[in-house]
């Protein structure tokens, strides 16, 4: 049993957890340290498997900047604090908070999800609970139920909504694709954006408060839900 | 052991194969906004969908409200099949207006028969599985990817580790991956 393993570069680091909140943090180092509730070791596929000793432990996992990381969880909160490379976070119940990363899968049965910078696709799927992404180049999004906000995407988007509103601004540099069961639709381009708009509600009819063009496009369907699109 | 839990156990079957469960995800929801005959109607799709692409000796075990249970004799026919499949379910919603957002999770293993009907860890492992899985995804265990035969098989998909996921009612994490077109 060690807590310690070195680990140069930007390895990948495996974790498995039960209950209890767990904290990755990425940071100037070159080897992966535990706070005594885990134990460190390297796998025969070359990653570093961090495993809890107990089932329900809060564990502090430190690893180097840029290291990517998988984790496993039953309940309990997720913090992946520090520069990241590929964070892929699972968890039954509980939230998961990234701050930044090179790319993101991030899943929850419920529980808020919320990823502060993702420079590269960030993809969440969540069956009940809130998503806020402030920053990503790209994002996939499927949720049950809740509210989901994104603040700035520079690229493609692509939101699936069973129940809930849908509120995203995006910079215009990829399709906007948005389907909702129920639930209200916000887009926001860029001031001066035209956008290609197809927009389609079964319960009422879309706002375009926008010019249209052809600058990007934007596709909106819901079952039954208010959808608008305009610029900042 | 009572009589009948005997005779039970020894009419039982084992086989071994792969399950995938698929899932519609919203259901509920598609039915309270569009009712009961439009629910039907995208029951019927995805049944008419699935029994069209499923290869010999593949079948359809059940029934399970908006999802179904399936049973394919080999891991590489199951993987290509619950792809193609998703392809399948993207193309009708594009036609048709029906949301089939449908999730799949497939898992190798073995399973006991009772009846017509599948069950077993392995079963229920394929049935947390798709748990995991979004709308249009297929999420695959270690356990099926090993299977795989030829391995260049995979060169065709993209596949990606979602990490080592806890899931409800298994005592022990799996390790699961995404299966996506390469």
């Amino acid at each position: 049993m060690s807590n310690t393993v070195d680990a140069p570069g930007q390895p990948e680091v495996r974790i498995t957890a039960g209950s209890g909140s767990i904290t990755v943090i990425g940071e100037a180092r070159d080897d992966v340290v535990t706070d005594g509730h885990a134990d460190v070791h390297r796998g025969h596929d070359g990653a570093i498997e961090v495993s809890s000793h107990r089932r329900s432990r809060s564990m502090t996992v430190r690893c180097p900047e840029g290291a990517s990381v998988m984790v496993g969880s039953r309940s309990g909160s997720l913090r992946l604090s520090g520069r990241l490379g590929t964070v892929r976070a699972t968890t039954m119940s509980g939230s998961i908070d990234v701050a930044e990363t090179t790319g993101a899968d991030l899943r929850a049965m419920s529980g808020t999800i919320t990823v502060a910078k993702c420079d590269g696709p960030c993809r969440i799927k969540t069956k009940s609970g809130s998503i806020q992404v402030a920053s990503a180049e790209s994002v996939a999004i499927h949720i049950g139920s809740g509210r989901v906000r994104i603040l700035h995407v520079a690229g493609a988007v692509s939101v699936r909504a069973v129940s809930g509103s849908v509120t995203l601004e995006t910079g215009g540099g990829g399709p906007v694709e948005v389907e909702t069961m129920s639930g209200s639709v916000t887009i926001v381009l860029p001031t001066g954006c035209k956008p290609d708009v197809h927009a389609k509600s079964l319960s009422s009819r879309p706002k375009i408060e926008c010019e249209r063009g052809h600058d990007c496009s934007v596709s909106v369907r819901t079952l039954s839900g208010g959808i608008t699109v305009r610029c900042r | 052991m009572p009589m009948i839990g005997r005779e039970a156990v020894l009419d039982a079957d084992v086989l071994t194969g792969a399950v995938a469960f698929t899932d519609i995800c919203g259901f509920t929801e598609f039915t309270a906004v569009r009712g009961d005959r439009d629910a039907l109607l995208l029951l019927g799709t995805q049944e008419r969908v699935v029994r069209g692409c499923l290869p010999d000796g593949a079948r359809v075990v059940k029934e399970l409200g908006d999802g179904l249970l399936l049973w394919f004799p080999e891991a590489t026919s199951a993987l290509t099949t619950t792809m193609l499949l998703q392809d399948e379910f993207e193309t009708e919603s594009a036609a048709t207006e029906l949301p089939l957002w449908v999730r799949i999770g497939l898992h190798w293993g073995s399973q006991t028969r009772r009846g017509d009907d599948l069950i077993g860890h392995d079963v229920n492992i394929a049935s947390r599985v798709a748990d995991v899985a979004g709308p249009t995804e297929v999420v695959v265990t270690d356990q099926l990817l090993g299977q795989i035969r030829p391995t260049n098989a995979l060169d065709h998909f993209d596949i990606e580790e979602l990490g080592p996921v806890v899931m409800k009612g298994l005592p022990d994490p799996v390790r699961l991956f995404r299966v996506a077109r390469g």
